[in-house]
């Protein structure tokens, strides 16, 4: 009896490991290494594109490339962080706002929340495609729109102001769908009860929501705007198809630069120094995600 | 909420189901030229010359032989010939198309994953020289000596992109230049001609330099609501439309930079763009784009041929098959009305004008050293440039080749679009192969283009000025060289200033 | 207190402007595959085509045939790729889920570091990805794909799925242990079957991030491997010829995403919670 309970103990002590073994080796395996393998890449000078030349070490010249000397690498951090912040800001203000608006009693409202999961189906690729033609300066409707109300209409794509822009906008229609439907969950699964007294003592509406409502769906939405900034820091799918980085570098970001300078170039060193640069930025997001998301998730 | 899941949709549904079934719709005009066949079938000569292909000497049944080309587009030869050489050689053509930006990228990543999937590249010479120096890609002077690829009909400036170090390495599919297109109808009238007479003071035609090639723009650029010849604009005219996107737009740059006498290093591989051509030739792209249409800074190919097909603007440098496609109903709203000049050039001391015209892309055919079978590979590709066949294809207007043959201008009823203007068409093709001038074709090409277009499209976008701009080309262009190693270039880059001033392209 | 009929006036407006605003740009996709050249280039836009049917037959011809992969394989290699990334991740991923639920296996901070892998730019790993798949022959593979899109799909499972079996009451699996029963056996036989609808929408989200890729899609297939997002770029306008039809883009975007708008509203809010890591309780 007693070794059976023995036994019985470190059975139950080595299952957990057991049942997370596959798990933990593949992504060992998959994510890790290559992870490794790259921080690795960034400090050697490799083109695979001259088969002859093998990879050589070069310290942190890469870097000092980066920062010093490539003035495309740094108009591409800049259009990533006017990217980040952009997204985040609007789509979190939209979304509240629209939240809102779907909250109320009104009708339809059901209807619209389900059509409003579609941009969220769709692969970016294919938004990229869909906003090229919505966006195109003389044909398309966007700008037929902006003409018969009066508004000028640039030329979305065509304009190194406006192409950062319209990649913002674009990611916008695709993602504030993403705020509105968590901040509607939120509203609805808030306590009814501080409502209700804030109502009784006579608050207006946007007393309610400023004081009421919004601290109590803070925690949520800050996960929400931090997923989105990692995301939009990521971005490569709309750029490739909407403006292929143009006009001259105005949309160019990291990711996209990135992936030029590897997959175009072939100059794996300095690609990889622009990954690795990429996972430090990454990574600050990250500590800001765990300190904030502890208690959301 | 489930409610709500079909409501919604049946809403869908029905948006659908209206796209999809007004078939009998009011209001539909342009019906006749809306039903005009969309799908490419080959002209009837190339199933004559289908029929006529007789079994070869030698068969390579079972042979699959894979092409990659870099649009839908330019996979069409191969599509439409496949039947014969099947006939022929007993070869199964397949043909892929990768992604036209990144087409560099496609090929490269084949060869050096030794993934293998492509037998045949059908590519731009620019890319001749990494292939050829990393020894991806087949000398092809053996097979040549067994199967004549008849390279005497060949023009030699066209030959000089099928060599690699004095080997031949490729055969050519394509003969690529650059044109002046113009709207004759809008050059011949009246009130436009004395318009231009009070304005500039000197009478309106095709633009001979670069500087009436900004007047004749700027004159021609109208907002909706003005006359154009007579009539009222219900939408914006432009001047021109030109390539200003990578992967091309530095070839835009060249026809301006070669003609005010800029060539791309000196003999120790110093970037010469930073000089009075470089500054010259860049100035003018810049003021040129602003008489384009509002996204011109969008422009590739097909968008920027398309703006002039479309009859939205006066102007545009483009490619040979251009006024092929300008006589094509389906594709044209230009027909007839297309005149053709020599991309405008440079007036020397004696009054003369230097034009250069880039032999800009300009397809080959090489085979990939990861080929199964080489030898059928080699007459697929022989095949197609064959005289009588290649005759078919670069006179036709959807697969986007050009003549390179002597043969193929020797008689102009046997091509395959007629129109009433092909002689004058003809005429101005010949001239300006004789103004030819080359696009690097040395390892590393690719990179040193890429970094020039990046920049230059950068100052079109205002994003740099021109001096900057040229600065930070040299700039890279330098730390390129040193990456690929200078003496090795130097070399290169002699040998290939060498082969230039052997064909004549340069002094 | 109702609000004045203006008010609510103003906000049924706002409410169909958003509803608008966010179908419309889907709408006008699938539009674009009943349109004739001509109507593509009409100024104003063409909501109504003139040949709906007869457009959309040549649109869907030349797709068809001019593909420089057939369609067919395109989108057999799309749908292998997503489902064997869905069976990969959750094999693997319920039963470490399972795991970090129950034990707190590595503590709190093991499943967290998991998760920060789904989010990590994807260029980090992509590089080393083209470099070994050259060596292995993964290249223009399904498998690669499979093991590409394990990498950010099986953290979002292994978390997704933490977070059900932690809100599951474990009170019935410990009465199971009582009677003897093993850890595998009570998971296999209580835990699994109540897991299995949220186990089945965790795998229809994997599908979907799968079937969407791109990014990796672009990288590591060349042609016969291609899946559908990676056969966009090949047809857009400035890649088919003058005069083919300009509709072709629209139809293989149709394709990819008609399958996935009608995934999405079975999975309803579901996905929200997806997304958000779990942040939106249903």
């Amino acid at each position: 009896m007693q070794q059976a309970v023995g036994a019985r103990t470190i059975e139950s002590r080595r299952t957990p490991w057991l049942m997370v073994l596959p798990a933990l080796l593949l992504i060992l395996a998959i994510n890790i290494v290559p992870l490794v393998y790259s921080t690795v890449l960034a400090f050697f000078q490799w083109n695979l594109i001259q088969a002859a030349t093998p990879p050589r070490f070069i310290g942190i010249d890469n870097f000092i490339r980066l920062i010093t000397r490539d003035p495309q690498f740094i108009s591409a951090t800049l259009n990533t962080g006017i990217m980040v912040v952009a997204t985040v800001a609007v789509q979190t203000v939209l979304g509240v706002a629209v939240a809102l608006l779907l909250d109320q009693k009104l009708r339809f409202t059901g209807v619209a929340t389900t059509l409003l999961l579609i941009p969220l189906a769709l692969a970016p690729a294919v938004v990229g495609l869909l906003f090229s033609s919505l966006f195109n300066s003389t044909l398309g409707p966007v700008n037929y729109l902006l003409n018969a109300i009066g508004l000028p209409a640039p030329s979305w794509l065509g304009d190194a102001k406006w192409a950062l822009a319209s990649v913002i906008i674009v990611d916008t229609w695709q993602w504030t769908p993403f705020m509105i439907l968590l901040t509607l969950a939120g509203l609805r699964s808030l306590n009814p009860e501080p409502i209700e007294a804030a109502l009784v003592d006579g608050a207006s509406a946007w007393q309610r929501f400023r004081y009421v409502k919004l601290p109590m769906l803070l925690p949520v939405l800050t996960v929400a705007m931090l997923l989105r900034a990692i995301d939009s820091f990521r971005t490569f799918d709309l750029v490739f198809l909407l403006t292929f980085g143009g006009p001259g570098t105005s949309s160019t970001t990291m990711s996209f630069y990135g992936f030029k300078v590897g997959l175009q170039n072939f100059d794996i060193g300095r690609a990889s120094a622009i990954a690795f640069l990429m996972v430090q930025v990454f990574i600050i997001f990250v500590l800001l995600f765990y300190s904030r998301s502890k208690d959301q998730l | 909420m489930v409610r709500s899941r079909v409501l919604s949709a049946i809403a869908m549904a029905l948006v659908l189901a209206a796209c999809g079934t007004q078939t009998t719709s009011p209001g539909a005009s342009g019906s006749a030229e809306a039903s005009a066949p969309e799908i490419p079938t080959a002209p009837k000569q190339f199933q004559d010359l289908i029929d006529a292909t007789q079994p070869a000497d030698k068969q390579y049944d079972g042979a699959t032989v894979t092409v990659v080309v870099d649009s839908i587009q330019s996979g069409y030869p191969f599509f439409w010939l496949a039947p014969a050489i099947k006939k022929a050689y007993g070869i199964d053509v397949k043909v892929v198309a990768a992604p036209f930006e990144t087409y560099y990228q496609s090929i490269q990543n084949d060869i050096v994953s030794g993934t293998g999937a492509y037998d045949i590249l059908s590519y731009p010479p620019r890319f001749l020289g990494d292939l050829a120096s990393a020894g991806n890609i087949v000398d092809l002077t053996d097979y040549a000596s067994q199967w004549d690829p008849e390279m005497n009909d060949v023009y030699p400036v066209y030959q000089l992109y099928t060599k690699f170090d004095g080997k031949l390495f490729a055969l050519p599919m394509d003969g690529d230049r650059l044109e002046l297109y113009f709207r004759k109808d809008l050059f011949e009238n009246k009130d436009e001609q004395a318009a231009f007479q009070a304005k500039y003071g000197y009478p309106l035609a095709a633009p001979e330099t670069w500087d009436q090639y900004l007047d004749v723009a700027e004159f021609f650029t109208r907002d909706t609501g003005a006359d154009l010849a007579g009539e009222k604009l219900t939408e914006p005219f432009a001047g021109i439309a030109e390539i200003t996107k990578l992967p091309d737009n530095f070839d835009w740059f060249l026809n301006r930079f070669a003609s005010y006498g800029g060539v791309y290093f000196d003999d120790q591989m110093r970037p010469q763009l930073d000089t009075d051509a470089g500054r010259n030739a860049l100035q003018n792209f810049v003021d040129a784009v602003k008489f384009g249409p509002a996204d011109i800074l969008n422009y590739e190919y097909v968008e920027s041929f398309d703006a002039f097909l479309q009859g939205k603007t006066a102007m545009c440098i483009q490619w040979t098959d251009v006024a092929k496609v300008a006589e094509d109903p389906n594709t044209s709203k230009i027909i007839g009305k297309t005149g053709y000049a020599q991309v405008p050039g440079v007036e020397q001391a004696d009054g003369s004008v230097l034009h250069r015209s880039v032999l800009a892309y300009n397809r080959v055919n090489s085979i990939s050293k990861l080929a199964d079978n080489p030898e059928a590979a080699y007459r697929v590709i022989q095949f197609m440039n064959q005289p009588s066949v290649s005759l078919l294809f670069v006179t036709e207007p959807l697969a986007g080749m050009d003549p390179y043959r002597l043969s193929h201008y020797a008689d102009p009823s046997k091509w395959v679009q007629q129109w009433d203007r092909l002689p004058e068409y003809i005429a101005n093709n010949k001239q300006s192969l004789t103004n030819g001038y080359p696009e690097l074709t040395m390892p590393g090409a690719n990179r040193y283009n890429d970094a020039l277009g990046t920049h230059i499209a950068q100052a079109l976008a205002g994003q740099e000025s021109v001096e900057d701009a040229l600065k930070n080309a040299t700039t890279e262009w330098e730390s390129i060289t040193d990456e690929l190693g200078r003496d090795g270039q130097i070399a290169h880059w002699q040998a290939q200033l060498q082969a230039w001033r052997d064909v004549g392209l340069i002094n | 207190m109702k609000p004045k009929p203006l008010v609510r006036a103003a906000q049924y407006v706002a409410l169909l402007v958003v509803v608008v605003v966010f179908t419309a740009p889907t709408l006008w996709m699938l539009l674009g595959v009943f349109k004739r050249n001509v109507e593509h280039r009409a100024h104003p836009p063409v909501l109504i085509p003139s040949d709906p049917i007869g457009a959309a037959s040549d649109t869907i011809r030349f797709a068809f045939e001019g593909s420089p992969v057939p369609l067919d394989q395109v989108f057999v290699n799309s749908l292998v790729v997503a489902l064997g990334t869905v069976v990969v991740t959750l094999l693997v991923g319920t039963t470490a889920a399972y795991s970090f639920a129950r034990f707190r296996t590595g503590g709190g901070s093991l499943p967290f570091f998991i998760l920060t892998l789904r989010m990590a730019p994807p260029i980090a790993v992509a590089l080393p990805f083209f470099l070994v798949f050259r060596v292995l022959g993964l290249l223009d593979s399904q498998l690669g794909l499979i093991i590409a899109y394990t990498t950010f799909n099986l953290p979002l499972v292994i978390w997704l799925l933490r977070s059900f079996f932690r809100e599951l009451d474990p009170s019935m699996e410990e009465a199971a242990l009582v009677d003897g029963a093993s850890r595998w056996q009570s998971l296999r036989h209580i835990a699994l079957p109540l897991a299995i609808p949220a186990i089945a929408s965790t795998g229809l989200l994997v599908f979907i991030f799968s079937w969407n890729e791109f990014f990796f899609a672009t990288l590591l297939t060349s042609s016969d491997g291609r899946t559908i997002p990676a056969l966009l770029p090949l047809f857009l306008p400035r890649s088919i010829s003058a005069g083919q039809p300009l509709g072709a883009s629209f139809f293989i975007a149709a394709v990819s995403a008609v399958p996935m708008i009608i995934l999405v509203l079975f999975l309803q809010r579901y996905l929200i919670r997806g997304l958000s890591l779990g942040a939106a309780k249903e």
